[in-house]
């Protein structure tokens, strides 16, 4: 890309907005849940556990203190509120289901990088 | 009860596995569905090291397990070919011999059944007393197990019992006592049942059928209550 191909539909993001998204995905269960919803949209509650369980076991990353029911914990009452706060996902917590959020171009980019990186490099 | 109405019982099972990983990840569903298991998968970027597998039963998580572990599992479903080799003790193993266990499989080869069974008298050698009843379709199938069964007599206080069409005539081996089958009840069956003297945490079972377009259908189990009921089933067939 040149420099007279600058994205010009793709807006910079403002420093707050940047450090609220690096704040969101900050912890690794938060990036397989924005990696998993980025393929599939929407997921239950229950879904997501699995994926966050058997990710993070499939990475080496689970000790044997970590069980289901903790993990299904942390999700409900940390990771996905503050992934809603920060709008990547919608999170409807009387049917516990998790929906992405309708982002703009220039947002989708940064967590796309993010999540790339550690796919690539993160083992 | 015959074998077939017993394994009837095990045909709503509720075992599910969803495969979590890329796309090369397909394959291994195909061939649980084969089983009969009921198997999805989910597109997940996350290389074909990391891609893995949640086992539910009966709708509650089970386990999860590294998909490497589940494809090795289904070339070989249990371990402990030598008669000294320790007890399976890798922990994806474990979960999936546990999960399956019970579980109806529709496609067993005659290789999976032949490595289950080893574990299974691996286990009566350890045990090394108990009752030992043996199925093997027929009796000059038990030439080929002559070796094993004789140590398993030689070195336990073992009581085995082989049960066969009558198609050979068999030695006298010391601690194994041969049921040629006069009727057709057990033909179809490859079937092995240990009670472990009693000790409920070492029983063990595998019933397989042979069916009519070829591999077998079966189950094992360590259900100690339903190796108490296969043990009687077999026991009564010669009564």
């Amino acid at each position: 890309m040149n420099q007279y191909e600058q994205p010009a539909e793709t807006p910079e993001l403002s420093s707050e907005r940047l450090d609220t998204l690096l704040r969101a995905l900050a912890a690794e269960p938060r990036r397989m849940i924005y990696t998993y919803l980025a393929e599939h949209d929407s997921a239950t509650l229950t879904d997501l556990t699995d994926v966050v369980e058997g990710w993070t076991r499939a990475r080496g990353r689970a000790t044997d203190a970590d069980n289901w029911d903790d993990t299904r914990t942390a999700l409900h009452h940390r990771h996905l509120p503050v992934l809603d706060d920060a709008g990547i996902v919608r999170y409807d917590v009387a049917q516990q289901t998790a929906t992405l959020a309708p982002l703009p171009p220039s947002t989708t980019q940064v967590l796309a990088t993010i999540i790339d990186l550690e796919i690539d490099y993160g083992d | 009860m015959t074998v077939s109405t017993l394994l009837r019982r095990f045909e709503s099972a509720e075992v599910a596995m969803t495969v979590y990983g890329p796309s090369e990840a397909t394959a291994v569903v195909e061939r649980l569905a084969n089983q009969g298991i009921d198997a999805t998968w989910r597109k997940l970027p996350t290389g074909e090291q990391d891609a893995f597998v949640v086992v539910r039963r009966d709708g509650v998580f089970a386990g999860t397990i590294p998909l490497t572990a589940l494809q090795a599992f289904l070339c070989k479903p249990t371990v402990g070919s030598t008669d000294s080799g320790p007890p399976d003790s890798d922990p994806s193993r474990q979960l999936l011999s546990s999960a399956l266990a019970n579980t109806l499989l529709s496609s067993l080869t005659p290789a999976q059944l032949l490595a289950t069974s080893h574990e299974f008298e691996d286990r009566a050698y350890r045990v090394g007393e108990g009752t030992l009843r043996v199925s093997f379709q027929s009796l000059s199938i038990f030439r080929s197990q002559r070796n094993r069964y004789e140590t398993l007599a030689r070195d336990t206080a073992l009581d085995i019992h082989v049960y066969g069409r009558a198609d050979w005539e068999p030695p006298t081996i010391s601690g194994i006592t041969f049921h040629p089958l006069t009727d057709e009840a057990l033909e179809q069956v490859w079937l092995l049942a240990f009670d472990a003297a009693g000790d409920d945490q070492n029983k063990c079972a595998l019933v397989a059928e042979e069916t009519e377009d070829g591999p077998f259908r079966g189950l094992w189990t360590y259900n100690p209550r339903l190796v108490d009921e296969i043990m009687a089933t077999v026991a009564a067939v010669d009564e």
